[in-house]
């Protein structure tokens, strides 16, 4: 039975307007900073380059510890009111105490569990599959058709809008509510299209402000009270009036809301440590700030915006082995390559996320491409391939071990090219729009990429 | 097929390819330079001995005017610095399109609204408003009940919630969210008490921005289509990308739009401007912000009333204008500058509703007293004199000369004290809370006002 | 013309918002051997007072002291920029004004920055719907004598408590005063945010100003 979140919605507001002020440079520099760094030390967190995936559980253990230190010390800052949101330990307790480990998404025969998952965990990965990027309007629904109608995926979130009928949308604009509109019911269009009308859809994308947000909201032709929605945070560890405000809209309106957040890695969360750090705290601010159900979790590298290096690798595994063994919270862990599709990197980096991701003890969100910047760059198929991996890994029980020795491996084949990797196709270009399917090129490159790794002795179904 | 809405991607798209301008610029090179050439070119004068004027070329005038200042100067969008510029050929094609009239509410309680002409003898709607004053969380169903139970309410506003479990209702904040959907829960729980569970209410006037309004927005416990939901017109002749996000959301939703607009007089023009910025404001409702009917509530800038000889005059003559060359559904709302349980608010009350009715207005919109903003100083006294005494006008079938002479004759028992009118009482102290019954006290300063305005030739009816 | 005619011709030039008069004034008056404050004090302080009575009774409205407001800036440039060394103009304080955050409705909030400006006042005036962080840092950045606040809706008078408590925890509450006004004020939402004074008109505004900075 669920019982949190909502966490006690009407004193979390209250503290939102009480807290302590703060600017904005004195919480980075003075507050979140020095805190972070006294507790690498303290801890004695290390990256090991060479344990991406690490069989260590008292390591997992310390970081859940200093992470639990550095939220109770640092808080939240909302960025509205410039005031700092701080909570008692028994609070944060209280709240994860009652919080539920396990969700239904979607309606009707398309309903999907959404659980927690353990390290080395039985059960398969709740998998959503999205693109994570803008495109071009002709081309929205057969985009969305091609995600949608992938047999692993649990959920969907369709590509981003940035026109609609020809004109440029910018946030806060009545562009932003008439494209996001627009979005929400082409999409769920598209899902009965596919014969998967109560599907979860993860709503909506194009709509970043809050009133864009809000108004999509309908449960004939908009987002319903069963998909997910984002309550994003802001880097590191704040938060604004208008997130809030859709926070306390889905809680009312009915949503299932999820977090949203990737700790930079190289901005003021510093290293690896910090980052997975930094990381693990925003789990915690999800439940009690963004009160969210779940969260969506992608470190990434502050400039060249992937994850599927050594270092933020071993971020994301650690931060879910933290969380795996310590709280009862559902994550999905959000790819990001540096190649883009239809290039033999992008797969291989999709592999490695996927893998890492599903031993570690996470869900799976794949997976954006070429730094996620380039306009209709990402396609299904390395979507596919991440969770078929993550799928392989549970079926033929991987240890971490196991693990962190063939991530190791995948990654020496794009290690060196990371930052300065092939952009690759558009999904137009990899796809026919017609018969949705994709082309022989891509086609064939992921069956050879996907033999190779089997060869390597990367499962896969 | 029926306007509004009027081509809304070609005016969102207005919105972001207009004129660039400066707001500088539009208020000090276009906006005043074209309030002063129309007034002077079709001549409008103000004459403080005619409040109620019986000059059906006047009001020609005035509409002419109002058309001229509308295409020449267009509507300037603050999110973008644009102007948005319509042709007379546009504006022609939505006022002939414009629909015949409106519904509110829902089944037993559903009401329609229709455009009215000078000295119509149709009764025109009715709608009881505390619009805009400040209320506890505590009294806000008490209040609302109070309003809804008034017979002669086609519809009812409610008022703002300043705290919600301890939280200012601060626009933008979670706690503004927050407080929309308390109003929105609590307004629909009066209407059920009352028994008049389709009732249109007008929502959500705690939710300020885009964001809280779309939110309190629900079939089941917010917000209905068949509500009253208002987007403002941002005085004189501006939107901003906020407002037309609310807009569109109403339009998507169903739900007919109420324009909000207060010309003010004292700011940018004299009392003749401001009259012509009245009737502009109405085609940035129809045009702009897509709205199905108006809630006009011109005021003075210092006494921020509408109820002085001079407002009286603009508010005659702006509704006598559109009643002769539009179908425009306006609701003429009051604002008193005395509080509850003064004899200066009935008359104020009292004349509004008189001068509205008869001058044309399709909707009495009643009454904001006490400035509008003291802490609960409203109560459904001072709406049922305007709309009794409105209604009482046009049953006795008084012409704009007879309500001219009553005009005159009233006026002279508040004009002096306008800067220095009595706040009243607050509603607890002239409602029982209880019993929802007015006190004694406000009783029989009602009825003595009454019986005044009867003896010059108000028959009402009870 | 004696520089006493000069001055009102000046003042009836700013007054009756003919520019090229001002301007053609202006340069007749550099032409002499002139003392700034008395050309301000006899001359342009008299014209606000003037326009400010014209505002009062409606006869000028935002049009018009936006006018007059542009012929005294310009007029008070080129004093400025031939001012010998040593001297200067005694400018009556400096003020940050702002429609409150989530509240577009500024015409009243325009008004009283025109108002002031005419007045002498260094205004700096950062428009609608301004988040209080934005308000408190540029106090503090001018060094603002007073903030005014305006706020029409009544869900958005908050903000002006916020103001004020924001600038209380940085530790300048004692250095600048907090003057409010908008529809929706109050005197007694002013006692009880603990702000230094509510103005109904821009009059009230700009007189509260003034006895602040203690000049007439």
């Amino acid at each position: 039975m669920k019982m949190v979140p909502p966490w006690r919605l009407n004193q979390l507001l209250e503290r939102v307007e009480t807290g302590p002020i703060c600017t904005e440079r004195d919480f980075d520099l003075r507050i979140l900073y020095p805190k972070l760094r006294s507790l690498i030390k303290e801890y004695d967190l290390k990256f090991d380059p060479e344990e991406i995936v690490p069989s260590d559980d008292s390591l997992a253990d310390d970081l859940w510890n200093a992470a639990w230190d550095l939220y109770l010390d640092v808080g939240t800052l909302c960025l509205s009111n410039h005031r700092r949101i701080l909570f008692e330990e028994s609070e944060i307790k209280e709240a994860m105490r009652f919080s539920s480990s396990e969700i239904t998404v979607g309606t009707g025969r398309d309903a999907r569990r959404m659980g927690k998952r353990e390290i080395e965990d039985t059960r398969t990965p709740h998998c959503i599959l999205s693109p994570d990027i803008t495109c071009d309007e002709e081309i929205f629904t057969p985009y969305t058709i091609a995600y949608l109608q992938e047999p692993l995926a649990d959920g969907v979130c369709a590509p981003i809008l940035d026109t609609i009928e020809g004109i440029p949308i910018k946030s806060g604009s009545p562009m932003e509510v008439k494209a996001s509109i627009a979005h929400a019911m082409m999409f769920r269009e598209a899902a009965r299209r596919v014969g998967k009308p109560g599907l979860n859809l993860q709503s909506v994308g194009t709509a970043e402000s809050d009133a864009a947000q809000i108004a999509v909201s309908n449960p004939e032709w908009g987002a319903r009270p069963s998909d997910t929605r984002f309550v994003p945070s802001i880097a590191e560890l704040k938060i604004d009036y208008s997130l809030l405000n859709k926070m306390v809209h889905f809680h009312q309106y009915g949503g299932i809301p999820g977090a949203l957040f990737g700790p930079l890695y190289g901005g003021y969360s510093g290293g690896a440590e910090g980052t997975a750090l930094v990381g693990i705290a925003f789990h915690i601010m999800a439940l009690m700030v963004n009160q969210t159900y779940w969260s969506l979790y992608f470190p990434i590298h502050f400039r060249y915006s992937y994850n599927t290096s050594r270092e933020l690798l071993w971020v994301l595994s650690v931060t879910y082995q933290a969380l795996s063994r310590n709280t009862p919270f559902i994550s999905l862990s959000g790819g990001f390559t540096d190649a883009g599709p239809c290039t033999p990197m992008v797969l291989y980096e999709a592999a490695a996320h996927g893998l890492a991701s599903t031993v570690s003890g996470a869900n799976l969100w794949e997976i954006a491409t070429a730094e996620n910047k380039h306009k209709n760059r990402a396609t299904p198929l390395e979507a596919r391939l991440a969770c078929e991996v993550g799928y392989g890994s549970v079926e033929e029980r991987l240890k971490r071990e196991d693990a962190n020795e063939l991530v190791k491996g995948i990654i020496a084949k794009y290690e060196g090219k990371l930052g300065n990797a092939p952009l690759g196709k558009m999904f137009q270009e990899c796809y026919d729009l017609k018969t949705i399917t994709p082309s022989k090129e891509y086609l064939d490159l992921y069956e050879g990429i996907k033999k190779e790794l089997g060869d390597m002795g990367v499962p896969s179904i | 097929m029926p306007v509004p809405p009027w081509r809304i991607t070609s005016v969102l798209r207005r919105s972001e390819t207009g004129p660039l301008v400066t707001e500088r610029d539009f208020d000090r090179r276009v906006l005043v330079p074209e309030i002063k050439r129309v007034v002077k070119e079709y001549d409008i004068k103000y004459d403080p001995e005619t409040p109620v004027p019986s000059d059906d070329s006047l009001a020609k005038d005035i509409w002419n005017a109002g058309v001229d200042l509308f295409l020449s100067v267009g509507v300037f969008c603050t999110s973008t610095s644009r102007r948005m510029i319509f042709t007379d050929d546009e504006l022609k094609e939505a006022l002939w399109n414009y629909h015949d009239s409106i519904e509110l509410g829902i089944g037993q309680d559903r009401k329609t609204w229709s455009p009215r002409s000078i000295e119509d003898p149709r009764r025109p709607g009715c709608l009881f408003s505390p619009v805009g004053v400040r209320c506890s969380e505590k009294n806000f169903v008490k209040l609302v009940m109070a309003y809804m139970q008034e017979p002669l309410a086609d519809a009812v506003s409610t008022p703002i919630l300043e705290k919600v479990d301890g939280g200012y209702t601060k626009t933008h904040s979670p706690f503004e969210q927050q407080g929309g959907s308390v109003h929105a829960l609590n307004s629909r729980q009066a209407a059920i008490r009352v028994g008049r569970p389709g009732m249109a209410i007008c929502l959500t006037g705690t939710a300020l921005s885009a964001a809280s309004q779309i939110a309190s927005s629900n079939p089941i416990w917010g917000a209905r289509p068949s509500d009253i939901r208002l987007v403002s017109v941002i005085s004189e002749l501006k939107i901003d990308h906020d407002l037309m996000n609310k807009a569109l959301h109403f339009r998507q939703n169903g739900a007919n739009i109420g324009t909000l607009t207060s010309p003010l007089f004292g700011a940018y023009a004299g009392i003749e401007g401001t009259t012509v910025l009245g009737i502009a404001s109405h085609l940035q409702g129809l045009m702009v912000n897509q709205g199905n009917y108006t809630c006009y509530f011109p005021i003075h800038i210092r006494h921020l009333n509408n109820t002085s000889r001079e407002m009286l005059w603009l508010v005659s003559l702006s509704y006598q204008a559109l009643a002769s060359n539009s179908r425009l559904i306006s609701g003429s709302n009051g604002f008193a500058v005395a509080g509850p349980c003064t004899e200066m608010v009935m008359y104020e009350a009292g004349l509004h509703g008189m001068v509205s009715a008869v001058s044309g207005a399709a909707v009495l919109w009643e009454i904001a007293s006490a400035m509008n903003k003291h802490f609960e100083r409203t109560t459904p006294m001072e709406a049922r004199m305007g709309c009794e005494t409105g209604l009482s006008a046009v049953k006795s079938r008084l012409k704009r000369s007879d309500v001219n002479e009553i005009v005159k004759k009233i006026l002279p028992k508040y004009e002096e004290k306008l800067g220095n009118a009595p706040l009243g009482k607050t509603f607890e102290e002239c409602y029982d809370l209880e019993t929802l019954e007015p006190s004694k006290e406000y009783q029989e300063i009602y009825g003595r006002v009454k019986a005044e305005f009867r003896d010059l030739g108000i028959d009402y009816i009870y | 013309m004696s520089i006493d005619e000069l001055i009102i011709t000046l003042k009836d030039a700013i007054v009756g918002l003919d520019e090229d008069l001002a301007e053609k004034t202006t340069e007749e008056i550099i032409a002499t051997n002139f003392d700034i404050n008395e050309i301000i004090e006899k001359g342009i302080t008299e014209a606000a007072r003037i326009i400010g009575e014209k505002f009062e009774s409606m006869e000028y409205f935002l049009g018009e002291l936006l006018i007059a407001e542009e012929i005294i800036t310009k007029s008070l440039n080129r004093f400025i920029f031939v001012l010998p060394a040593g001297d200067r103009i005694e400018k009556k304080g400096t003020v940050v004004i702002a429609t409150v955050y989530g509240d577009i409705h500024d015409i009243g909030k325009n008004l009283l920055s025109q108002m002031l400006k005419i007045h002498g006042f260094e205004v700096h005036d950062l428009g609608r719907d301004v988040p209080s962080i934005q308000v408190v840092n540029k106090a503090m950045e001018t060094g603002a004598d007073i903030i005014a606040l305006s706020s029409l809706m009544s869900t958005t008078m908050p903000s002006q408590k916020e103001v004020i408590e924001m600038l209380t925890e940085f530790g300048n509450r004692e250095k600048i005063k907090i003057i409010i006004g908008g529809g929706s004020t109050s005197p007694e939402w002013n006692e009880s945010i603990e702000a230094d004074g509510w103005g109904e008109t821009v009059w009230d505004g700009v007189a509260m100003a003034k006895a602040i900075m203690g000049v007439e």
